[in-house]
């Protein structure tokens, strides 16, 4: 699992900066007399006591030797007013650790290191804080040879004091790890979230409000190049959706109902919103079902070259012609059922031929076939070219007497 | 695709202009509109003039336009904000509707409620059992808000 790697990691980051905060902790030395004020700045020793609160005050007094590095000669008994004398020690000679705990031995309540060398920086005082109870701070070479001007004078008072660096970097160390711990929660937040989706897209994937279909499935569907104007009621010349007239060259598509619209309108529609048909609300994913009937359905085939022939047959027919041209004629001169069911596309590009039927039909069988039929036959319009992969594959064109629209041409593509 | 279509059904309804209401676009913006209806003369809105606010989405007509009565109307299906509960304004729009159609739906919503999928289910109940107190309210509605 990542979240408890990442959370340990975190957890190190914020120790690592705590520890941080708290090696090096800055602070100045204040001298206030009767007419100034100095300040130094100093850096607090990390094995001394540390200065807390608003700091602590006393009397400057020189260590004797100044070095501190052997047991000092001016012990705080012997002097006078110390009520809390500090000892100014200068660097060098011993460590730190040992001029600080001659001064405690001393007396004193603070011991002020000051550097030996004038370029230096401030260093943070090293060593082990064991049974040290003073305080001590490390100051520059310069603020050592001030302060010394000062030493054994009692009218003026020396602060230790934490400096406002030193509160203001706390307060960024709490602020910043702070912010650390906030966005390991979001983290973890976002994680787990993160994986309960997932989780859950791979329990039901695909889930969302999606209400289109695939766009291969949509250029599956049949479409035509509009050429003409069609004489018959069938085809409107008008897009129901952009509601702009057809102009010749424009490529149309055919829906399953047959209804007709712009390729690139419907296309748009069926792919990003909804799946049925604009006009009558079929939905185009079933390509069987019966088409509904609307009010531009005409019942009987207004070209005279149809010849109703029985009432049963004359109904399938209706329903066959309710969004195609096709004229349905009575043809003897035609080919066998066998070469109808066998439908090549270069058959099809054979005008004024009739796909007839010699034998005669029965009501029964009629009705039967024309679920078939509407499925075979919706395409074809006068005048215009069929580009359709729709035309072919339905062998049960057979018990249909129909003629394909003189003067039409049927290009089958696929 | 939207401005083009707006803009024919615009020309559509000035070119032959749909009995009984009215619609077009308020000042510059071609996608708000607002229309009247007048009310079905057999219903208890006769006589009644109904103003409708029409806001078109950015991808009309795929998505439906907004419609809101600013008329106040007591009915099943239309609530004090205006709102209309018509199902071809939500789930069942198709982009072969157009505003006159609309408007022509509101107008039949308006002669025939449909209780049983109310908005406001306490007119749909004085509407299914108390038709009298029903067509008297509307009328007194009608009277106060949707005349002079």
């Amino acid at each position: 699992m990542g979240i408890p790697n990442r959370l340990s990691a975190l957890g190190a980051l914020l120790w690592m900066a705590s520890l941080e905060f708290s090696c090096a902790t800055s602070a100045s030395v204040v001298l206030t007399g009767n007419n100034a004020t100095l300040s130094f700045a100093a850096v607090e020793a990390n094995f001394a006591s540390p200065v807390k609160g608003s700091g602590v005050c006393g009397v400057l007094y020189l260590a004797d030797p100044i070095d501190a590095c052997s047991q000092l000669v001016n012990e705080v008994t012997q002097l006078p007013n110390a009520s809390s004398p500090f000892a100014l020690i200068v660097r060098g000679g011993c460590g730190f650790e040992d001029k600080v705990r001659t001064a405690q031995k001393a007396g004193f309540k603070a011991a002020i290191v000051y550097d030996n060398k004038a370029d230096g920086g401030l260093v943070p005082m090293a060593g082990n804080s064991a049974g040290i109870k003073i305080h001590s701070v490390f100051v520059s070479e310069v603020s050592g040879k001030l302060l010394q001007n000062y030493a054994g004078s009692t009218n003026v008072e020396l602060w230790i004091i934490p400096s406002f660096e030193d509160s203001a970097s706390s307060i960024m160390a709490i602020s910043f790890i702070s912010l650390l711990a906030i966005s390991a929660v979001l983290a973890t937040c976002f994680f787990v979230r993160r994986h309960h989706m997932r989780r859950e897209r791979l329990r039901a994937p695909r889930v969302r409000e999606f209400h289109g279909m695939s766009s291969r499935l949509v250029k599956a569907m049949p479409s035509l190049i509009f050429t003409a104007v069609l004489e018959d009621n069938c085809t409107s010349r008008t897009c129901a959706i952009c509601l702009e007239d057809y102009n010749v060259g424009e490529k149309l598509r055919i829906l399953p109902c047959h209804h007709k619209f712009h390729a690139l309108c419907v296309d748009s529609w069926l792919t990003w919103w909804r799946t049925f048909c604009p006009v009558c609300k079929h939905d185009a994913r079933t390509s069987t079902g019966k088409p509904p009937a609307s009010e531009s359905t005409p019942l009987v085939s207004s070209s005279p070259a149809s010849v109703a022939s029985s009432s049963a047959l004359s109904s399938a027919r209706s329903s066959v012609a309710s969004s195609s041209a096709i004229q349905i004629a009575r043809a003897s001169n035609s080919p066998s059922a066998s070469r109808t069911s066998s439908l090549s596309s270069t058959s099809l590009q054979q005008s004024h031929r009739s796909y007839g039927q010699s034998p005669p039909l029965s009501s029964s069988r009629s009705s039967e076939s024309s679920d078939d039929l509407r499925n075979a036959s919706s395409p074809r319009s006068r005048g215009s070219y069929l580009v359709s992969a729709f035309l072919l594959g339905y062998p049960s064109i057979s018990p249909v007497n129909s003629t394909f629209g003189t003067g039409s041409k049927f290009v089958g593509i696929f | 695709m939207a401005s083009k279509r707006i803009q024919k059904e615009l020309q559509d309804l000035q070119r032959d202009p749909p009995t009984s209401c009215s619609a077009g676009p308020v000042g510059e913006d071609l996608f708000h509109w607002q229309a009247t209806i007048m009310g079905p003369p057999d219903s208890p809105y006769a006589g009644g003039v109904f103003f409708i606010t029409i806001h078109f989405p950015p991808d009309y007509p795929f998505k439906p336009p907004k419609v809101n009565f600013q008329t106040k109307v007591y009915h099943p299906n239309i609530n004090s904000n205006g709102s209309i509960c018509l199902d071809i304004l939500k789930e069942q729009w198709s982009p072969a509707l157009t505003i006159s159609k609309v408007l022509l739906s509101i107008c039949s919503l308006l002669t025939d409620p449909n209780p049983d999928d109310p908005l406001v289910p306490e007119i749909a109940h004085i509407y299914k059992h108390q038709r009298s107190r029903y067509e008297e309210t509307a009328r007194a509605w009608t009277q106060k808000y949707a005349m002079g």
